[in-house]
């Protein structure tokens, strides 16, 4: 197979980094009423893109109202820009419609796959790190970026598995990625340390290796140990070594914004608040320094 | 000697082969790590496809699941999983054909399990259908009363009915209220209405009269149409009277999107 011909590098150059948003949470259908009747200390929220890619009825309402009071970002699991079967022109209409209503600070999504011949797995694929890959992902994030008429942010996923064709890193692999395409980068730190376990690299490496200046959101989040691998659970609380993973990630990266996220056990909206205030202290002790500048 | 490596469209292939068919022919392509076989990192995706995809039927169906009883329901649902792939880019949608499955051997013997699963997607539907306009009382009055025999009413975009022909509702009522649910019999013929009444799905019964004048009306007869129907299917004294009390209630409920003439 000929790999595509990629577009001029920084197609989207233009594209204004997105300001800094402060400390945010995953958005979840069981908090709507704390979150509007109470006043939690949160600065924004991320919403699933594809749970408001519906016809009606109260997800939209429910986001409509949130949306008054909070800035939000669109999170989607559902691009699969790495992708080799065609991009699915009805999910983009439909992602650019939900834009157009909520007005999100910026799109993210993973770089990762989903399915191949009309098949959803539903799952965040990994991709082999080949020069045919780059090629393939840069033109397709080229693609939506035009569509949407913006720049997106695209995620690191957990990973449990690497191939052995890869040609270069992860991080090589996003950093020439971004430059090829001026995306911006969701920088999961969580899923930095799985797949720095599962792969037995260095995250530090990972984090070294990555453009600063395109990570515009840090993901935090809870996951699985099971000795061998590390299985990205978003089921727990965040656990000391990723802590200390967001720490470097500050003292490399400075402030970005950043969520807790929770996708299963999910707990009161007060014990998320009370994680990302966690959060807060972390980041105003590693950025004292800089703070202190200001 | 090192075969050539994959294109990325035939590694996705043998990748997405691997996790639905378990065939382990992508295994020749991913190293184990310092503490596992690569079998054991593979595994985490096929492990995940299946949990995920039976965690989103169930979801989606919890009171047949409650029905059916733990091991009978994760059983079907792997049975679906397996039979269905998703076509969606939303698993919103993902179990929408579970219905379609328990009208096949050997679910059919139960019929009221395919049923209370009709009767748990419409609601899931008309939670998320499209919005619209509710016409009230208010808004009808608006059309003069010269004209309201020409009025037909357009149902809210939520609005479904549902043919029946066991309990499956009072089974489905019973385990939402947590209750003993009385055990299936086959009823006969009776329908259901499915809406979204604000932002909260709804169902009720609907008596056979009101089944043909609510289907009729959804096809667009006006209202002088729907009183003579009425007047045919019984009392034709009353038959203005009835329909109108039907149109109330449709209204009150917000059943109905808008009137035109």
């Amino acid at each position: 197979m000929t790999a595509e011909k990629c577009p001029p590098a920084n197609a989207e150059g233009s594209s204004q980094k997105p300001p800094y948003l402060g400390f945010g949470l995953g958005l979840r259908p069981q908090h709507y009423q704390d979150i509007l009747e109470g006043n939690p200390n949160v600065d924004w929220f991320e919403v699933i893109s594809e749970n408001y890619m519906v016809p009606g009825g109260q997800p939209l309402k429910m986001l409509d109202r949130i949306r008054a009071r909070y800035p939000i970002v669109m999170h989607g699991v559902s691009l699969s820009i790495a992708s080799t079967a065609p991009l699915n022109e009805g999910y983009l209409r439909d992602l650019k419609a939900l834009a157009k209503r909520s007005e999100p600070v910026f799109i993210s999504d993973h770089l990762c796959w989903t399915g191949v011949h009309g098949v959803n797995l539903h799952d965040l694929l990994p991709v082999p790190y080949t020069r045919e890959a780059l090629d393939h992902v840069a033109a397709r994030v080229h693609h939506v970026q035009e569509y949407l008429g913006q720049a997106i942010a695209l995620e690191n996923v957990s990973s449990y598995v690497q191939f052995s064709h890869s040609e270069m890193s992860e991080w090589e692999f996003i950093a020439e990625l971004t430059r090829r395409t001026g995306c911006w980068l969701v920088f999961d730190v969580n899923n930095v340390f799985v797949s720095a376990f599962n792969h037995d690299f260095d995250a530090y490496a990972f984090i070294a290796g990555v453009p600063k200046e395109r990570i515009v959101q840090f993901h935090l989040a809870g996951h699985e140990h099971n000795m061998s691998h590390i299985i990205d659970t978003h089921d727990a609380i965040v656990c000391d070594e990723v802590w200390d993973l967001y720490r470097t990630a500050l003292r490399h990266f400075g402030p970005v914004s950043a969520i807790i996220e929770r996708d299963d056990h999910i707990p009161p909206l007060d014990e998320l608040v009370a994680e990302l205030d966690v959060a807060r202290s972390v980041a105003a002790e590693m950025l004292k320094p800089a703070a202190a500048d200001a | 000697m090192t075969a050539k490596p994959p294109s990325l469209a035939e590694l996705q292939t043998r990748f997405q082969a691997a996790i639905v068919d378990g065939s382990d022919d992508v295994l020749a392509l991913i190293p184990a790590n310092s503490r596992t076989s690569n079998a054991v990192l593979l595994g985490v995706y096929r492990n995940a496809y299946v949990g995920r995809l039976v965690e989103v039927v169930r979801n989606a169906y919890p009171m047949l699941a409650r029905h059916m009883g733990d091991e009978a329901f994760t059983l079907m649902a792997q049975r679906y999983v397996a039979l269905y792939p998703s076509r969606h880019a939303n698993a919103r949608w993902y179990a929408s054909e579970v219905p379609e499955l328990l009208s096949r051997d050997p679910f059919v013997a139960e019929p009221e399990l395919r049923e209370i699963a009709l009767l748990e997607r419409q609601l899931d539907l008309a939670f998320d259908a499209p919005d619209a306009p509710v016409l009230d009382l208010a808004g009808l009055a608006q059309h003069p009363p010269e004209t309201w025999g020409g009025l037909a009413f357009v149902p809210h975009p939520s609005a479904a009915v549902l043919d029946f022909e066991t309990n499956a509702f009072e089974i489905w009522r019973a385990l939402k209220d947590e209750e003993a649910a009385p055990a299936a019999v086959l009823e006969g013929p009776h329908a259901f209405l499915v809406w979204r009444r604000n932002t909260v799905p709804s169902v009720r019964r609907l008596g056979a009269e009101e089944h043909m004048l609510w289907s009729e009306a959804a096809r667009g007869k006006a209202f002088a149409g729907l009183a003579e129907m009425a007047a045919v299917y019984d009392d034709p004294d009353t038959a203005a009277l009835r329909v109108a009390q039907y149109l109330n209630g449709w209204l009150s409920a917000g059943l109905i999107s808008k009137a035109v003439t």
